[in-house]
């Protein structure tokens, strides 16, 4: 038997596996993320074929959670549920459901709620040279003024295919993309080669809000806004003092943050790049 | 539109004297507010008139007083500031953050 660890945040869970192929769907979804740890893990998944060429079984300690299904299903659970247990039992600073970018070595924050277009935003901006941390949790350790992403494959949406059509790098490597009901994971690196980065400094603060049809629109967000809504998608607040109040109100303090509505790509062509020019030059308003 | 809070606007009365819930957290962000209250894990943002109503809301001063004391700090803006005064107190009172006190 074989075992890959997880680490993000503070928290580790290990996946035992005894099959190739097995080993493969889990260096397809975690490859780029931190795969040793000091500490034990607090769950352990047990991925089981039955027959080499056949489907999986899946355990979360003693409990069967899926029975004899195909490898996109085991990745799409996989790439669910490891992301809601790392944050579960994460330590040592702030977990922000929120995709996380960078460029030129600026961090990027992209907080929001499921279907606000965080990923396709993420997917999109990677393939116009932006670092990739994250699409879906941020960690941003005690004091520190660097954030961390969770690097798991993009999870797409297949809403977002029609969107994205247009990117040649995502029409050029299918094979590389796992389609499962209504969605495609996709790893970053077939957006963009050089993609994956461990830690960026933040620098700005971006809610998407794509709505088809929508005009353009970017409002610069008071810190009171901005810390409002950071709250909201702290996901680990339990875990810290405070529910992280003082944490995130830091955050909002020292950060600028905007909020931007958009119905189409072209209305956001070079609109990020240029939201850091302006700050480099002190001028965010 | 309907103020959901206009019921809870209505009982207000100039008389009465809010106070605020103590066990609220509460951080400054510019001129703006957030509370949270960490055992209902409720936040709460206050836009700049909001922020200067709830410091006010100690106890001693009459909601009366807190429309005569904003309204003598910014005169430009005395029309709207009643308004802005009970459309804050029933804000702070529709999420259990201030009480009134009828009595001295």
């Amino acid at each position: 038997m074989l075992t890959r660890l997880i680490y993000f945040a503070g928290s580790t869970i290990a996946i035992e596996y005894d099959t190739e192929r097995a080993g493969r769907i889990l260096d397809y979804l975690f490859r780029d993320i931190q795969a040793h740890s000091q500490d034990r893990p607090h769950l352990t998944y047990h991925l089981v074929q039955d027959d080499p060429g056949g489907n999986y079984c899946l355990y979360a300690e003693d409990t069967l959670v899926l029975r004899d299904q195909p490898e996109e299903e085991i990745a799409a659970y996989l790439l669910d549920r490891t992301c809601f247990h790392l944050a579960d039992r994460s330590q040592g600073g702030m977990v922000i459901h929120a995709a996380g970018l960078a460029w030129k070595g600026l961090g990027l924050l992209l907080p929001g709620p499921s279907g606000r277009g965080k990923s396709t935003l993420a997917a999109w901006l990677l393939e116009h040279g932006f670092g990739y941390l994250t699409d879906e949790l941020v960690f941003i350790p005690d004091g520190a003024s660097e954030f961390e992403g969770l690097a798991r494959p993009l999870n797409l949406k297949n809403t977002a295919r029609e969107v994205l059509k247009e990117m040649l790098a995502y029409q050029e490597k299918p094979d590389e993309i796992i389609h499962s009901l209504g969605r495609e994971i996709t790893p970053p690196r077939v957006l963009n080669p050089q993609a994956v980065i461990r830690s960026a400094r933040l620098q700005l603060i971006v809610f998407p809000h794509f709505q088809e049809g929508a005009s353009y629109d970017l409002r610069h967000l008071s810190k009171a806004r901005a810390g409002l809504a950071l709250m909201e998608g702290l996901i680990n607040a339990r875990n810290l003092e405070q529910h992280g109040f003082p944490q995130i109100a830091r955050l909002a303090r020292q950060t600028p943050a905007y909020e931007m509505i958009y119905g189409a790509f072209e209305q956001i062509e070079g609109k990020i790049e240029e939201l850091f020019e302006a700050l480099s030059q002190g001028d965010g308003s | 539109m309907e103020d959901p809070n206009q019921e809870i606007r209505s009982s207000i009365t100039s008389e009465a004297r809010p106070i605020r819930q103590a066990d609220y957290r509460l951080e400054q962000l510019d001129d703006e507010l957030l509370l949270y209250h960490p055992s209902e894990t409720k936040i709460l943002y206050l836009n700049q008139s909001a922020s200067l109503v709830w410091g006010l809301c100690d106890g001693e001063h009459s909601v009366a007083e807190i429309v005569q004391l904003l309204s003598q700090a910014y005169p430009e803006a005395a029309a709207s500031i009643p308004d802005d005064v009970h459309a804050a107190l029933a804000e702070f009172l529709h999420n259990g953050c201030i009480e009134l006190r009828t009595s001295q």
